[in-house]
């Protein structure tokens, strides 16, 4: 159980990042990470279900028939993901406005029916709270680290606290969506090609 | 029994039964929070269309009372008018919403317009889906605050964007050309109305 904790870990942070080595979510991560405090939400909106969704898929795994899985799965999910949507125009108004649709869209995130097929299905609800719980930390992640980047560049702030000051100059490019493609291919890039020196070091 | 049909069936009821009534009762629990934020939201669109100044922090209490001071509810001719009135119980400003559909659903705002209805005070949108990025920038200061002062005296329409051929009073929004025209016929439109009930208060 110990083990399975530690190796869930580093997989979901790191050595199978959702977002950098299986390329999932990556709509989200374009649309809301030019701004850290939007994206730090819309990260722990996503841990949120995924924890919870693939944690109850699996208290369900011994019931759920087989053929209507996924039906019942996306239900769920749905349901997760409009609690989110709930509580935050009740409690965070301005951030939910500021995420607009993409709360909404947390359901078609594939990460979460990802994690809810290749995991929660298969083992017990801890485990599977944990599995989902890493996942969208992984996903956060490395939404904060664009944020962090397109953040500082297109306004020079972070969390909306000024930083750079006047004397820089900002970067409109970085506050457009388009950045947030280049600076993850850039993520990706470095991330892969470290990888890849590591496994061939190892033989 | 697992895989029979009528299982799937009635199990599908429940969990959808239950996973509803949930989320029923969450939604009717933060209802009346919900409620207060939207007003207080469409409450900030009004003082900020009427250009009436007020302090970034407020809270939405301090908020109502501003808004209550300043602007009274007054039906004339049938239409609703939100006024602001000065000394002497002069209106100084009036205030008309709008509505009307544009290219993903409807958008809706409020004009305000000087006494004499020939300068637009401000206006801003409560409601809009447009497409975030491209029409959904009719919502950013940078398209708002271009309606600020402008005159109604031209002679085709009371507003007109700028045009390579044609000289108007306020620029569309680029790659969103569909929104932009949308925005204008309603803004027309509610000019026009604004003018029939209120022109024929002063003959």
């Amino acid at each position: 159980m110990k083990n399975e904790i530690k190796t869930i870990t580093e997989k979901d942070l790191w050595t199978e990042n959702p977002v950098i080595r299986q390329i999932l979510g990556i709509c989200s991560a374009l649309a809301v990470t030019n701004l850290m405090a939007n994206t730090f939400i819309m990260g722990m909106g996503v841990t949120f279900v995924t924890a919870f969704s693939s944690m109850t898929v699996s208290f369900l795994r011994n019931v759920i028939p087989r053929r209507i899985r996924m039906m019942v799965q996306t239900l769920i999910i749905a349901s997760y993901v409009i609690i989110v949507d709930i509580v935050l125009k009740a409690y965070l108004p301005d951030i939910s406005a500021n995420l607009g649709p993409y709360v909404g869209l947390i359901i078609t995130n594939c990460i979460i029916m990802g994690r809810c097929e290749a995991y929660g299905q298969s083992n017990p609800p801890l485990l599977a709270f944990w599995d989902g719980m890493m996942s969208g930390l992984g996903y956060t992640l490395v939404l904060m680290f664009i944020s962090f980047i397109r953040e500082l560049m297109g306004f020079g702030t972070l969390f909306g606290i000024s930083v750079l000051g006047d004397w820089w100059t900002r970067w409109t490019i970085m506050v457009m969506p388009a950045s947030a493609f280049f600076v993850l291919a850039i993520i990706i890039w470095a991330v892969q090609a470290r990888q890849s020196k590591k496994s061939a070091e190892r033989g | 029994m697992k895989e029979s049909p009528w299982f799937n069936l009635v199990f599908m009821f429940i969990i959808t039964a239950v996973l509803t009534s949930i989320l029923s009762g969450i939604y009717e629990y933060t209802k009346p929070i919900i409620q207060t934020n939207e007003d207080i939201t469409i409450k900030k669109a009004h003082l900020y269309a009427f250009n009436i100044e007020y302090p970034t922090d407020a809270s939405s209490d301090e908020i109502e009372k501003i808004y209550n001071e300043k602007i009274q509810v007054e039906s004339i001719d049938g239409t609703q008018v939100y006024v602001v009135k000065g000394v002497d119980d002069q209106p100084e400003a009036y205030g008309f919403t709008f509505a009307g559909g544009a290219l993903w659903g409807e958008i809706k705002g409020i004009i305000a317009l000087s006494p004499d209805l020939n300068k637009v005070i401000g206006i801003d949108f409560t409601e809009q889906n447009e497409t975030p990025g491209l029409g959904g920038r009719i919502d950013e200061a940078e398209f708002k605050e271009q309606f600020r002062g402008v005159d109604l005296n031209s002679e085709a329409a009371p507003l007109t964007y700028r045009t390579t051929s044609q000289p108007g009073q306020v620029d569309a929004i680029t790659g969103a050309t569909l929104t932009s025209n949308s925005v204008l016929k309603i803004l027309n439109e509610t000019i026009g109305v604004a003018k029939k009930s209120i022109g024929g208060d002063q003959g």
